[in-house]
């Protein structure tokens, strides 16, 4: 197998390739957006595939570690990652915004203006 | 706006059956807490022989450099590291399944490593370190001669 992808081999789901890891991630809410942080040690800006197709999220992540040489100790296979999620209504799609950083990819999901909480002022009749 | 909330932890679902049902083994029923998964309970540590040196790798996303240290003393090879991950003021939880992770790893190296030249690097959530061996411990590639 090659080791440097062509594009449409990056648009295939990693899982079509070879096994992926379901990454871990914490999903945080707060008034204005949605943040999603997801693990993902080993995968390049490059190798990062962040799509939105309907009200589907996938993440996927390339992983290319060196394993030349014997193994001594083995604690953990470098697979790719893979994880898809259906995402609540009132999401704003195209203002996504996807950063990865130390091997952790932050996504935030702002949410449209018209599903954010809103505060009705009462007026006093006067 | 409760139900919504309740609603929005149904839908975030993942898409796959196969998939949520490892989850749902692996991680529990229940996503509030802080669940174990991924360095729950130690960093994952790949160790090679590349023949010239020792490669150790480690698995630590969202770890600065300054959370880590690496020391080697009289022939031990210390890993160690911590990384807090805090939920921000105001915002709710919806899953949780990367945990703080505080950890020590410690390695007896054979005695043939060369410590002035051990060197370690953090890239991508990857800590590497390297761990040459001394020259004359090395394999040696002998040519045959065709006479």
């Amino acid at each position: 197998m090659s080791t440097n992808p062509t594009n449409a081999e990056t648009r295939q789901p990693a899982t079509a390739r070879r096994q992926a890891a379901v990454p871990a991630v914490d999903i945080l809410e707060t008034r204005d957006e949605f943040t999603l942080r997801a693990d993902l040690p080993g995968v390049a800006p490059d190798g990062l595939n962040v799509r939105v197709h309907g009200d589907e999220l996938s993440i996927e992540g390339q992983r290319h570690e060196p394993e030349a040489g014997t193994v001594v100790e083995r604690g953990y296979e470098a697979l790719d990652f893979a994880r898809t999620f259906r995402l609540p209504p009132g999401i704003d799609g195209s203002r996504i915004e996807a950063r990865l950083e130390a091997g952790v990819l932050t996504l935030r999901l702002p949410k449209a203006e018209s599903s954010k909480p809103r505060k009705i002022e009462v007026r006093a009749a006067s | 706006m409760l139900t919504r909330w309740t609603d929005f932890d149904r839908t975030f679902a993942a898409l796959d059956l196969l998939r949520r049902r490892m989850e749902d083994s692996v991680f529990g029923r229940d996503f509030d807490g802080a669940v174990e998964s991924w360095g729950g309970r130690d960093v994952a540590v790949n160790v090679f022989d590349h023949g010239g040196a020792f490669v150790v790798r480690a698995e630590v996303p969202g770890f600065a450099d300054k959370d880590i240290t690496v020391n080697l003393n009289q022939g031990v090879l210390t890993l160690a590291g911590e990384r807090k991950v805090a939920l921000p003021d105001g915002a709710t939880a919806h899953r949780r399944e990367r945990p703080s992770v505080k950890f020590s790893r410690a390695f007896a190296l054979p005695k043939d490593i060369d410590a002035e030249h051990v060197t370690a690097e953090l890239k991508l959530g990857v800590l590497t370190v390297t761990l040459p061996k001394k020259p004359e411990s090395q394999p040696r590639q002998i040519t045959v001669k065709v006479g």
